[in-house]
């Protein structure tokens, strides 16, 4: 189940491509949930993020993430949540209705599919939960996966499990995120530890994946080896999209990066107390090892005031080489590696047809929303409200969505091949290792001997 | 019969093993004086553990280098 078009065989495009197709489609629903939550914003400020919500924290009860005390049942995150869901429906319902899809099928699909994305962020929201990073990723493929390794996908839920759709939309949501001015945001030391270190470990992770543990599957080893050098979960999720990887070893490299951030998180600020490191190195080597952004906060705030600093900012800009990633990725898999599996020479126009285009939206959202951060005067409060109000919630929402689509559409079996032999355990760990000791020395390097912090 | 039932059932044991983990064994643990004071520590920082992207972290903004806006 590679990531493909979903439309069935049987109907055609009746519109233009530019339309009709997924890819097109995703970055047409992007740009409108990115305009209209501008807009919103900019005409209503924060009161818009009352309205746009997911499940919150909880501890004693499921009922206090959906509708908490403090308040009242307008203002809930539940009603911010049915809002959300409405919204999302309408879109995708329009967007069924061009694919030439019966609506009337999707709808109810769809509520039952959000029903079960709700559940997941209510089990994702515990706070013991959110304290292990274990994220709403992982209960949303839970949830999936137990309804069909159990009763087995209902049919009438088909109409609703777009998951390629779903993700390739989020993305674009994503890319209104990558805001390219937080780049430079450490300066020298920070291009040091997160440009050129990251890229390193991820293509000789990726080359050694293919050479010496000689991986099946060259889509596994490279969401594997972009998860564990980039970003975690949200790196898988662009990479895989990117190179067109089968949705079980997205959920495969997923459940890794997550199994090891849990236990780097607590060990690594351990070892550099042990160690005697300083802080802005050891923030450095916190941020850029990591895989998880709230993991990185967790550990270096562990840690103290400065090197959580200096871990949240090398993982943000960590957080924002995934649009060059996802696209230097999509260009590779489409010029390379799919050029030498058909053994033809292909042509401008074929690599253009076979090119994932929601990638370009991905890059498209990153630029107009980096240049209107950076160089339009009130943009960059703008920019911030939006997200932070709106658009990273409805991301939320579809990445959620999506994982438990590839939960309805995974069986256990599907997934043993893929651990035969334990080369995806042996490239993370692999991988890791070359990150831990390449990172910890350019982070040793750059703010230890060429540029230590004052009064450091 | 049986054979027919045993998906229903395996979905219920699921069902009822979630139920019983989420709704018992969390809040009961969250309750254990180390872990209360670990969920305490991360509330008072702000921070979310489970946050996938940097946007996700409610204290980002302050983290920043001066001058990043």
């Amino acid at each position: 189940m590679p990531f493909t078009s979903p439309r069935s065989e049987s109907s055609p495009p009746p519109l233009s491509p530019y339309l009709a197709q997924d890819d097109w489609l995703a970055i047409w629903l992007g740009a409108i949930v990115l305009s209209v939550s501008l807009v919103l914003v900019a005409w209503f400020g924060n009161d818009v993020g009352q309205f746009v919500a997911k499940p919150g924290g909880w501890r004693e009860s499921p009922v206090a993430a959906l509708i908490p005390t403090s308040a009242g049942v307008l203002h809930s995150p539940l009603v911010g949540s049915l809002v959300v869901g409405g919204a999302l429906c309408l879109l995708f319902a329009v967007a069924q209705r061009i694919r030439g899809e019966r609506v009337a099928s999707f709808v109810p699909a769809f509520a039952v599919i959000f029903l079960l994305a709700l559940m997941s962020f209510v089990l994702a929201g515990h706070e013991v939960v959110k304290a292990y990073n274990l994220e709403y990723a992982l209960w949303a493929l839970m949830v999936g996966l137990i309804i069909s390794n159990t009763i087995g996908t209902p049919r009438f839920l088909r109409p609703a499990v777009l998951t390629e759709f779903y993700i390739k939309t989020g993305l674009v949501l994503l890319g209104a995120e990558v805001l390219m001015s937080r780049l430079v945001a450490l300066g020298l030391p920070g291009i040091g530890v997160a440009w050129v270190v990251t890229p390193i470990v991820l293509i000789t992770t990726y080359w050694f994946g293919q050479r010496v543990l000689k991986m099946p599957s060259r889509t596994l080893n490279m969401v594997i080896s972009a998860d564990m050098s980039v970003c975690g979960v949200s790196a898988a999720i662009a990479t895989a999209a990117a190179c067109r990887a089968k949705k079980e070893e997205l959920s495969l490299a997923i459940s890794l990066s997550l199994t090891f951030t849990v236990v780097m998180m607590a060990v690594l600020p351990m070892v550099i107390q042990a160690i005697g490191l300083d802080p802005y190195v050891g923030g450095a080597w916190l941020g850029g090892t990591i895989d998880s952004t709230g993991a990185v906060a967790a550990a270096g705030a562990a840690l103290g005031d400065t090197a959580l600093e200096v871990a949240a900012t090398v993982k943000m800009i960590q957080n924002i080489l995934i649009g060059v990633t996802a696209f230097c990725v999509a260009v590779y898999w489409t010029t390379r590696v799919d050029a030498s599996r058909t053994g033809e020479r292909v042509g401008a126009g074929e690599i253009w047809r076979r090119f994932p285009k929601f990638v370009l939206g991905f890059l498209a959202a990153s630029i107009v929303f980096s240049v209107l951060h950076a160089f339009v005067p009130g943009g960059a409060e703008l920019t911030e409200a939006m997200i932070k109000t709106a658009t990273k919630t409805c991301r939320s929402w579809l990445f959620c969505l999506a994982f438990v689509c590839i939960g309805l559409e995974t069986n256990f079996r599907q997934l043993l091949p893929q651990l035969k032999g334990g080369k995806p355990l042996a490239l993370y760990v692999c991988g890791q290792s070359l990150n831990l000791c390449l990172t910890l020395l350019m982070a040793w390097l750059m703010f230890g001997v060429l540029f230590p912090p004052n009064g450091n | 019969m049986n054979h027919r039932r045993q998906p229903v059932l395996q979905l219920i044991a699921c069902l009822a093993t979630i139920a019983i983990v989420w709704c018992v064994l969390l809040p009961r643990l969250s309750r254990q004086p180390s872990v209360e004071q670990r969920l305490d520590w991360l509330a008072a920082e702000r921070i979310d553990p489970s946050a996938m992207f940097y946007t996700e972290l409610e204290r980002m903004p302050e983290l920043m280098p001066e001058g990043v806006e």
